[in-house]
C-alpha cells in the first residue's frame, strides 16, 4: 500500500533548522489498521501530512500504491488526494455554510460528477453512518459525534484506498469516542479499508492491528 | 462545477452580508457614476447634434479666397451654372451676392444687408414665410424684395404698424415692392438680417456682377473631401482662381468629435470612483480569504487544486462586481434621467453605457479579484488547515 524509506523533514525558521522527522521507515499493507502514538511534537502529525500528500519531505522516498510521490506536481497530488485518500481530522473540519449531505459530497465535485449522482452517493454514506436524518443540517446544528460521522462519510464517499485519521476522537467524549473507534474497526474489518490513525489513547492503539510510537521524529518501537 | 462555484460564492457573500453590502455600494456607485456620466455625455452630444441635423448636411460653401492671385478675377454667374455640369457630385447650386445698402422706408433712412439669391435658397435653408411669398426664378429682374425676420427689428420697420406686403421700399434710390416677410429661423442668420431680392435684379440694379458665395448641394453620401477637391480644381483650371470650399459636414464632424471627447473625459473622471469601488472589492475578498483560510485548507485536503481555489474566489469577486454593476446600471440610468429632466433634454437609455457597465464590472471583478484569489490558491494547505 505505502512504503516509506529514510524520510526526513525539517522546518527552517530564519537561520535555525528544526528537524521533525529523522529517518522514518514505514510499510503499510493493504487492509492494515495502523495506530501511530506519540507525544505532541514527536512529529506524528508531520508524518501524517506527508503521507496525506499535504506536505513534502525534505529528503527520502515515499511510494503510494507503487507510485513514487516525488514525481508528481501540485495538481496531480491534489487529484491523488481526491481519489485515493480520505482525511478525518480531530476538529472535523467541515465547511460551515454547507449541509451535512453537501459536505459529504464535496470531494466528488472535483471529479466532475453530476449533482444528482453526488447527492445520492452522499446520502448512501450518511445512511451508512446512521445520520441520514441529519442530512439537511449544517455542522453547527450537529453534535460532535455527528459531525465526525459526517467527516468520516466525506472521507469514504470517494472510495479511497487509504483513510488518514488525525486524532479523530480527540474532541469527543469517551462514550462517543468509542462509537467512532468502533466505526473505524468495522470499516477495516468488514470492508478491508486501509486506515492509519493517530491517537493519544493506548487503549485505542491496542485495538488496532498494529501500533507504533513516535519519539523525536523516529519510531521508538515497531 | 461552475454551478458549484456560483452556489458557494453566493452563500459566502450572503454569509458576510454586511461586508458584501458595503462592497456592493462601493462598486455600485463606481459603475453607476461611469454609466451616468457616459450616458450624460452621449445624451448631451445627441442633444447638440439634434440642432445640427436641421442643417444641410450635403451643403458646400464656395468662396473666393483672399489671395493676391485672385485680385483680377471673380466668381461669375456663369461659373455657378457650369459647376453642376462639370462636377457630378454636385446636384444643384445657389449663387448668392451679398452687399450692404441704404434704404428708405416709413419716412426713415437706414442701412442694411442686401442678399441676392435664387428661388431654391428658400427650401435649401428651410425658410418659412410669415407673410406673402418668396422670390421666384420667374421674378427675373423684377424689383421685388422679401424682408428677413430680424430686419424687422430695425427702426424703420419696428415703428411701422400694419401689413408690409405690397408696400413700396426705396433701396439705393430705386423703388421696390415688398412681396413677403420671413418667419423667424435659427439657422440661417444671413437671410434673417437681410433684405432679399432676385440675384438678377441685384446684378442689374446694384451693379455688382461678382458672386460672393456659391452654395452647392452634393448628392447624399458623397465623400465631401473629394467634392471639395473637384471644386477647387474646377476653378483652378477654368480661371486660375483659388477658392475656399467649406462643407457643412466638416462642422458637424467636428462637433461630433468634440462630443466624443467630452464623453471620454466624463468617463475618465468617473472611472476614479470605479477604481475606489474596485479596491473595495479587493479589500472584501482579501478579508474573506484571511477568514476562510481553514476552509481553503479543507478543500485542498479533499482534493481541490490551486486553480479550483483560485476560480472559487474569482467567481466570488466577479459575482460581487456584477451585482454591483447591475446596481450601478440602475443608479447610473436614474442619475442620467435626473440630469435630462433638469436640462429638459430628451432622455435615452444608451445601450453602449449598459454594455460598458456590464463589461467594466466584470473586468473590475477579474482585475481586483485576481490577487486575493491568487493568494488563496497559493496558501500552504497545512498552514491553512491549522489556522483558525
Amino acid at each position: 500500500m505505502l512504503k516509506i524509506r529514510k524520510l526526513y523533514k525539517s522546518y527552517t525558521f530564519g537561520s535555525t533548522i528544526v528537524p521533525v522527522l529523522r529517518g522514518i521507515d514505514l510499510d503499510v499493507q493493504t487492509g492494515d489498521l495502523l495506530a501511530i502514538m506519540g507525544t505532541s511534537g514527536s512529529g506524528k502529525s508531520t508524518l501524517m501530512n506527508i503521507i496525506g500528500l499535504l506536505d513534502k519531505p525534505t529528503r527520502g522516498q515515499y511510494w503510494l500504491e507503487h507510485k513514487e510521490i516525488i514525481r508528481y506536481n501540485d495538481d496531480e497530488l491534489a487529484a491523488i488526494r481526491n481519489q485515493k485518500i480520505g482525511f478525518v481530522f480531530q476538529s472535523f473540519y467541515l465547511l460551515p455554510r454547507f449541509s451535512a449531505v453537501e459536505n459529504v459530497g464535496y470531494p466528488l465535485i472535483y471529479r466532475g460528477i453530476s449533482q444528482k449522482e453526488i447527492h445520492s452517493r452522499s446520502m448512501i454514506m450518511l445512511e451508512k453512518m446512521g445520520i441520514a436524518d441529519r442530512a439537511k443540517h449544517r455542522p453547527n446544528e450537529l453534535s460532535g459525534g455527528q459531525q465526525q460521522r459526517v467527516a468520516i462519510a466525506r472521507a469514504l464517499v470517494g472510495k479511497p484506498s487509504l483513510i488518514l485519521a488525525d486524532e479523530p476522537t480527540g474532541a469527543l467524549d469517551t462514550h462517543v469516542s468509542k462509537e467512532i473507534i468502533d466505526l473505524f474497526l468495522d470499516l477495516n474489518q468488514q470492508e478491508g479499508i486501509t486506515i492509519v490513525l493517530i491517537t493519544h489513547d493506548p487503549k485505542v492503539a491496542k485495538q488496532c492491528k498494529h501500533h507504533i510510537t513516535m519519539e523525536d521524529g523516529v519510531f521508538s518501537c515497531y | 462545477m461552475l454551478l458549484t462555484y456560483i452556489r458557494e460564492a453566493v452563500r459566502n457573500l450572503y454569509a458576510a452580508k454586511q461586508r458584501t453590502f458595503l462592497a456592493l455600494i462601493g462598486i455600485g456607485i463606481g459603475i453607476g457614476s461611469v454609466i451616468a456620466l457616459v450616458s450624460i455625455g452621449i445624451i448631451w452630444g445627441e442633444e447638440m447634434m439634434r440642432g445640427y441635423e436641421e442643417l444641410n448636411v450635403d451643403m458646400l460653401n464656395i468662396e473666393k479666397s483672399w489671395d493676391d492671385k485672385n485680385k483680377h478675377t471673380y466668381i461669375s454667374l456663369q461659373d455657378s451654372v457650369l459647376l453642376p455640369k462639370y462636377i457630378r457630385s454636385i446636384t444643384e447650386v445657389i449663387p448668392t451676392i451679398r452687399t450692404r445698402g441704404n434704404y428708405y422706408f416709413n419716412d426713415q433712412n437706414d442701412s442694411i444687408r442686401l442678399l441676392g439669391i435664387t428661388e431654391s435658397y428658400f427650401d435649401f435653408n428651410k425658410l418659412q414665410l410669415k407673410e406673402g411669398r418668396f422670390i421666384s426664378d420667374l421674378d427675373y429682374n423684377q424689383s421685388y424684395v422679401v424682408i428677413g425676420n430680424k430686419a424687422l427689428e430695425e427702426p424703420p420697420f419696428e415703428t411701422f404698424k400694419g401689413k408690409l406686403v405690397g408696400l413700396p421700399i426705396k433701396i439705393k434710390n430705386r423703388i421696390y415692392t415688398i412681396i413677403g416677410v420671413l418667419e423667424k429661423n435659427d439657422f440661417d442668420w444671413r437671410s434673417n438680417r437681410a433684405i432679399i431680392m432676385p440675384i438678377s435684379t441685384m446684378q442689374r440694379n446694384l451693379r455688382k456682377k461678382q458672386l460672393d458665395v456659391i452654395i452647392a448641394r452634393m448628392k447624399p453620401k458623397v465623400n465631401y473631401l473629394l467634392a471639395i477637391e473637384e471644386v477647387k480644381q474646377f476653378f483652378a483650371k477654368r480661371k486660375k482662381m483659388i477658392v475656399e470650399v467649406w462643407a457643412e459636414k466638416e462642422w458637424i464632424e467636428y462637433m461630433e468629435k468634440a462630443a466624443k471627447m467630452r464623453t471620454l473625459l466624463l468617463g475618465a473622471i468617473s472611472s476614479i470612483s470605479l477604481l475606489v469601488g474596485g479596491v473595495g472589492i479587493m479589500n472584501v475578498m482579501l478579508t474573506s480569504v484571511m477568514e476562510r483560510r481553514r476552509e481553503i485548507g479543507i478543500l485542498r485536503a479533499i482534493g481541490a487544486r490551486q486553480r479550483d481555489i483560485r476560480r472559487q474566489f474569482l467567481t466570488e469577486a466577479i459575482i460581487l462586481s456584477l451585482t454591483g454593476g447591475a446596481l450601478g446600471i440602475g443608479l447610473g440610468i436614474f442619475a442620467s434621467y435626473l440630469v435630462c429632466w433638469f436640462n429638459e433634454w430628451q432622455f435615452l437609455i444608451s445601450n453602449f453605457a449598459i454594455l460598458l457597465g456590464v463589461g467594466v464590472s466584470s473586468i473590475v471583478g477579474i482585475f481586483f479579484g485576481f490577487y486575493p484569489a491568487y493568494k488563496a490558491a497559493k496558501l500552504n494547505p497545512i498552514t491553512a488547515l491549522r489556522s483558525d
